[in-house]
């Protein structure tokens, strides 16, 4: 088994830049095997290689709904965070629980078997959100349009993921769907393209979109109510690599019937409901103090209340334009 | 009689942006972010050059703001903001 | 048979040049082991300090890089915290003693780099703790063991007061009168070693705060890691080889160690010390001295017992590091920890308590 190659992760060594292998080029059984194998799937995120370990086999059907156009990390590369969705002892017989892990550690508690992929997911950005810790992250969908950056921050329910997922499909390019991850010394967004995560309602709307969504698979009765995935599309996942300068900055709320109603914002209005809807902020002290400063500072705010993607996204449209 | 001298609890963990619809604060001391109303933040932002007294913060407050300098300036202290020297 | 990994971390703390010939899979079991036992950050300096950290890959560095940013944050936060208290007990006039991470950083040492902080440990006569405790609380703190079996098994028997934590901030307190819990028979001179610190300058922050003297540092250190549950057991034992090895040349450090800990009834854990800072990272122990801890650990009758199991925790919990036989022993020197800081009479109705009353008040 090729496990321990040659040591190219030497000093100085550079990532290859060759075309890589592809989730979708390996086989189930494949997949499945080194699911389950010492180092798992190591899987390039973004800039990040997820070392993913797990036993159950809807992990590995939902990586191959969801990841299937991720590039394959060869196992000479290193391995930034390593994870764990793993169902153990007997309870994997009787009633199965997914056991979430990252390096050994156990941060949260286990969920019910059939939401492992939705644990992973989660998992994945408890890791980031906790470890990378050269960004400022918000909680925000990031999207690219005319090389310029969308910030979309809102809390849960306020309609975030279906408009991310509407622009996606219709070729912003997809940065994120929950993480906002703004470089503390060059100011810039970091793509970490991954699945965007529905709820309810919202996974028959964008089902119905046009330009072929790929949803993964559903988990019912979840902290959430039902959770299912949208894959991202194949040309941002291509792109992840490329950072993206902020441009935009939008609090939308969705309300049902609600007319379309946006306003422009002021710097320190827009300052302070990012901060309220930030990860790391307190955390990172005077440094998140001036990342933020200078995000607020080279952006545009706006609220936008909305009762359907018919208005917003044609609004958003003409407003993220790369006009003087 | 000197005018009262006014400065900041804790200068060098304050720090203060300013922008038309307010200015926002942040205490490294206390680890809190605050907005203020654009007149408080003038005078945050005049007091992190050094303490001044009523006379010449009063110079930094536009004429016509309707509320009185030693309001603010209580409501500022009141909130573990500013402080009167001596 | 996959490669030795499990010692990676203690031999690279020990010579960086250790990573000379990494490969990809030592590197992940390196940063994994330095990531679970909050050693990362020291790592990242160990690597700066002897240049080797021009030669760690690109994507390794990311982390040891983001490791030092979140430790001068910590830093940052720990000074903050020591102005605020510093001005809450000024009106003791009496010297506050900073312990562990916070003393390191306090007073510049080389263990207190980019390390964490988590509680911040302080140290007053105990005839003004509760003054101290009342001034705390009037910026903010409040206690955090509301349960009034917790408040007594602290004031009790504890050598220090339950942890307090800041209202808004979160930052937790301990607030000690001495260096080790009364219960454990060892009854160090606490005005001693009060009397024997050394004041620390900090930016605005008024000047109450004292670290203790070297000596008295290593056995506090000391006692805390082997009288504890030894959890973040090679962490602590790092913080003893650092202070070892910049003590050393101080005049008189190495002749006073071992007399003075006898004197203060805690010569055990600071022979112990000696053995696994020596074992582990190589400490740099004056002959002479090291064959009188030799000597003196021999003659105890459970040393070689001890010894294995403490072995165990030095041991980082890590997938690349850990197994079901070191858990099994980690598990014994937890209970040893209770045992050696209580007499039994008190020990068995605590545990019992806390196996089954507590945990079910907490699953309830």
């Amino acid at each position: 088994m090729p496990l321990h190659g040659t040591a190219s992760c030497g000093p100085q060594a550079e990532r290859p830049v060759s075309p890589r292998l592809h989730l979708s080029a390996l086989p189930p059984a494949e997949l499945r095997q080194r699911l389950r194998s010492r180092n798992g799937l190591r899987l390039q995120l973004g800039r990040f290689v997820a070392g993913i370990r797990s036993n159950f086999d809807s992990v590995a059907e939902g990586l191959h709904a969801l990841y299937a156009d991720y590039p394959v990390a060869s196992d000479d590369d290193f391995c930034d965070y390593p994870v764990e969705v793993r169902s153990s002892g007997l309870r994997r017989y009787v009633r199965p629980q997914a056991i979430f892990r990252f390096e050994g550690m156990q941060p949260f508690k286990p969920l019910p078997g059939d939401q492992a992929v939705a644990m992973l997911e989660w998992g994945l950005n408890w890791v980031f959100t906790n470890h990378a810790q050269h960004y400022l992250i918000i909680h925000a969908a990031v999207l690219e349009r005319d090389g310029l950056g969308l910030v979309m921050a809102a809390p849960p329910g306020s309609g975030k993921s279906t408009l991310c997922a509407a622009l996606a499909l219709r070729g912003w390019r997809l940065l994120s769907d929950e993480l906002a991850m703004v470089g503390l010394d060059d100011g810039l967004l970091m793509p970490l393209p991954r699945p965007v995560s529905l709820k309810n309602q919202s996974i028959d709307i964008v089902r119905q979109l046009p330009g072929q969504p790929v949803i993964g698979p559903i988990a019912h009765d979840t902290a959430k109510g039902t959770v299912a995935h949208m894959r991202a599309p194949r040309a941002s996942v291509e792109a992840a690599l490329k950072p993206v300068q902020p441009r935009w900055i939008l609090f939308p709320q969705f309300a049902a019937g609600h007319a379309l109603d946006i306003e422009a914002n002021g710097k320190a209005h827009t300052f302070m409901q990012l901060v309220s809807n930030s990860f790391n902020y307190p955390r990172l002290g005077v440094t998140g103090f001036e990342a933020m400063d200078r995000l607020v500072d080279g952006c545009d705010g706006y609220t936008a209340r909305y009762g359907s993607l018919d208005q917003i996204v044609p609004a958003l449209e003409s407003i993220c334009t790369r006009s003087a | 009689m000197t005018a009262v001298q006014w400065s900041l609890v804790t200068p060098e963990a304050m720090s203060v942006l300013n922008w038309p619809d307010g200015s926002v604060l942040y205490n490294a001391r206390t680890t809190t972010t605050t907005m203020l109303a654009p007149t408080a933040g003038a005078i945050v932002a005049r007091l992190k050059a050094g303490p001044a007294d009523t006379d010449a913060l009063a110079e930094v407050l536009p004429s016509d703001d309707d509320l009185p300098l030693s309001e603010l300036l209580d409501a500022l202290a009141r909130h573990g903001i500013v402080r009167a020297a001596g | 048979m996959s490669r030795q990994t499990d010692t990676h971390l203690a031999r690279t703390l020990a010579t960086p040049e250790f990573t000379e010939r990494f490969d990809a899979r030592d590197w992940e079991a390196l940063i994994g082991q330095a990531r679970t036992s909050d050693l990362l950050g020291q790592l990242a300096e160990r690597l700066h300090d002897t240049g080797r950290i021009e030669r760690v890959p690109p994507q390794v560095r990311f982390h040891l890089d983001a490791a030092l940013r979140i430790a001068a944050l910590h830093r940052d936060s720990l000074l903050n915290e020591l102005a605020v208290i510093g001005d809450a007990l000024q009106s003791l006039g009496q010297p506050v003693l900073l312990l562990k991470g916070a003393a390191y950083a306090a007073a510049g040492l080389r263990a207190g780099r980019s390390r964490l902080f988590n509680d911040i440990d302080l140290m007053v006569a105990k005839d003004v703790i509760e003054r101290a405790e009342g001034a705390l609380f009037r910026c903010g703190w409040r206690p955090t063991h509301l349960n009034s079996y917790d408040q007594r098994y602290y004031r009790e028997w504890m050598h220090e007061l339950p942890p307090i934590e800041h209202m808004t901030r979160g930052t937790v307190i301990d607030l000690h009168h001495t260096i080790v819990p009364p219960t454990s028979g060892h009854i160090p001179d606490a005005a001693q070693l009060i009397a024997d610190a050394r004041p620390v300058a900090l930016p605005h922050c008024p000047d109450v705060f004292h670290v203790l003297s070297p000596v008295d540092m290593v056995m506090h250190s000391a006692c805390h890691l082997f009288f504890g549950e030894l959890q973040k057991g090679l962490r602590d034992l790092y913080d003893l080889h650092c202070l070892l090895d910049e003590f050393s040349p101080e005049p008189g450090f190495w002749t006073a160690l071992l007399p003075r800990a006898r004197a203060q009834q805690l010569e055990y854990p600071v022979l112990l010390t000696l053995r696994f800072a020596q074992r582990i990272f190589g400490t740099d122990i004056p002959e002479a001295v090291a064959s009188e801890g030799r000597k003196r650990l021999a003659a105890r009758p459970t040393g070689a017992l001890t010894d294995h199991l403490i072995d165990a925790s030095m041991y980082p919990l890590h997938p690349s590091s850990d197994s079901p036989w070191r858990r099994a022993r980690r598990q014994i020197l937890y209970a040893r920890s209770h045992w050696l800081r209580m007499p039994l009479h008190l020990l068995i109705p605590h545990l019992a308590y806390k196996a089954f009353i507590h945990d079910d008040g907490k699953a309830a």
